[in-house]
């Protein structure tokens, strides 16, 4: 019976195979190309074993044949690396450095023309991992979007009230949820036509913690399209986490209504934006797709109040670095 | 008025340690005698540096560029957390840029004709100097940026870099109207577009820029050492 003693693998292993003239790989004779790409190979290697916890112990290894460049550590350690590898693949790693290391050797394979392979080995187990770094999006650090504690929502129901010293209206929705919607008095008297009737509206919805949720009116829509279309919008926007993404969108959004000469939409449009709670990139956006368009009737005023919004929050910004200054 | 001393302390090369989380600047590349020769627009967001330019042959956004031979200064204009915004700006203009022609881009995503600039079919001959200015005016809330008028088809300092450029354009589009091209060139060069990051008033005056050049062009000299 055998009596082999195999010492369990743990590495990381990044291989320099084929050179671009497909021509094998000789360590001992590398073209200028095979030296550079080794040489980021190593180089990321090592930054990563360097920037991974626990890593006493783990060893670097350089091996002919091909050329090779290996990391050599304890199963728990090459599970670190593996788990962080598996984060920034999945776009969910925060770790701005790793990142960068592994988007290093990411474009090196992806751009010239060599041959490469990339293994890890869990308990002697190997796992390539050439293909999924190929074939994954630019690696990047996951963008911290934060949502503000105040968000817009979309409200269907019928409107049962309106009235109030501090005008309210109320609103009963389809499952027999009320909303109590605060307003100011244009948008009350506005609203009482519709006195029992559907309507639906947008809001702003402040959500604290142990108090009771707020609703303040920002729009009514009479075209059940428009309504819909806005807020499966919002629902996008809302959801896309990469900052600059979610900010393409938005101009895509009012460049439609531009190029369809539909100003009176876009009035609207803008107007679910009109408040504290957005942040200066997005009221910068739309300041910027609409500049050309300053004096165009139907959003003059409405671009007038984003401006203002965006000037007061980078006036506050300002301001607050001046003082914890 | 800002100091030969000042302008060394902020002139700084690409990849400088110690550089905020995020700014917008105006990027220069010197040449072996130390004369900025190409412009673009250097963006730190989320801690990582993007090099924003037109090459004569393509706009590029690089991510982490190799920063040899570059120096930027932010922008007084451009401060705040609205970086995701301009970064946003650059990707949708390299996202809408027409590939095969010189690459224009007039300045505002619609024209005055209300055509966004993706669709216009005759573009203007542009330089790089051209195409940040173009870029950071689509930015700003100002109509004017740099106020172009102060600039004349004599200014002299300017002839060996429009030549150069101009020669460019000829191999691309070899039976262009010389005199056309440039009249519609932007006789600003790269070191005048850097001296714009360091006033704060708008529109830029040639008046204004004369004032600090000289020492602006002193200092890149000194920090090809």
């Amino acid at each position: 019976m055998h009596n082999n003693i195999t010492m369990s693998e743990n590495k990381l292993e990044l291989k320099v195979i084929k050179d671009s003239d497909d021509s094998d790989i000789d360590l001992n004779n590398l073209s200028l190309d095979a030296a550079k790409s080794f040489l980021i190979l190593f180089d990321s290697l090592t930054k990563i074993v360097e920037l991974t916890p626990n890593n006493e112990g783990v060893t670097l290894q350089i091996i002919s044949g091909s050329a090779v460049a290996v990391a050599n550590g304890t199963a728990s350690q090459i599970e670190s690396v593996e788990t962080c590898f598996d984060e920034i693949v999945n776009h969910v790693s925060t770790d701005k450095e790793i990142v960068s290391k592994w988007r290093a050797i990411q474009e090196l394979v992806c751009k010239n023309g060599l041959q490469y392979e990339i293994n890890i080995y869990k308990d002697s187990e190997k796992r390539p991992i050439f293909q999924t770094i190929k074939s994954a999006k630019q690696f990047r650090v996951k963008s911290n979007r934060i949502r503000p504690d105040i968000t817009l929502k979309f409200l269907t129901g019928k409107l049962i009230e309106v009235g109030g010293k501090k005008p309210n209206i109320h609103l009963l929705d389809l499952d027999n949820n009320r909303f109590t919607i605060n307003c100011d008095h244009a948008n009350a008297k506005r609203a009482n036509k519709y006195l029992y009737s559907d309507i639906n509206v947008s809001v702003w919805f402040k959500n604290k913690e142990g108090s009771r949720a707020k609703y303040d009116f920002c729009d009514v829509y009479h075209s059940n399209e428009v309504y819909n279309d806005f807020s499966e919008f919002m629902i996008d926007y809302y959801n896309d986490f990469d900052e600059i993404s979610a900010l393409k969108k938005l101009h895509y959004k009012c460049k439609f209504f531009i190029d369809n000469n539909d100003f009176i939409h876009l009035n609207k449009f803008i107007r679910l934006f009109n408040h504290d709670a957005n942040d200066l990139n997005e009221l910068k956006t739309i300041l910027v797709i609409t500049k050309a368009f300053k004096e165009q009737e139907h959003i003059k005023l409405i671009r007038e109040r984003i401006k203002f919004l965006f000037d007061q929050k980078l006036l506050i910004h300002h301001l607050n670095n001046l003082i914890s200054f | 008025m800002i100091t030969e001393k000042e302008i060394f302390e902020n002139l700084l090369p690409l990849n400088s340690d110690g550089l905020p989380d995020s700014f917008v600047a105006a990027s220069v590349k010197i040449n072996e005698k130390g004369v900025a020769y190409h412009a673009g627009i250097v963006i730190k967001h989320g801690g990582i540096s993007y090099l924003f330019h037109y090459t004569g042959e393509d706009v590029l956004i690089e991510e982490s560029p190799n920063g040899d031979y570059y120096f930027h200064k932010d922008f007084i204009f451009i401060k705040g957390p609205i970086t995701a915004s301009f970064l946003a700006h650059c990707h949708l203009i390299k996202e809408n840029a027409v590939p095969e022609y010189n690459y224009f881009y007039s300045g505002s995503y619609y024209d005055t004709n209300g055509r966004y600039f993706s669709n216009i079919d005759m573009p203007e001959c542009m330089t790089c100097v051209g195409f940040c200015i173009n870029v950071i005016k689509g930015y700003i809330e100002e109509d004017e940026y740099f106020q172009f008028s102060d600039w004349t088809k004599e200014s002299a300092e300017s002839v060996e870099f429009l030549n150069r450029h101009i020669q460019r354009l000829l191999v691309k589009h070899p039976t262009a109207d010389v005199n056309l091209l440039i009249d519609n060139m932007r006789r600003i060069c790269p070191d005048e577009y850097l001296a714009s990051a360091f006033l704060y008033k708008l529109p830029i005056t040639k008046t204004k820029v004369d004032q600090i050049i000289e020492n602006i062009r002193m200092v890149l000299i000194s920090k090809l050492n």
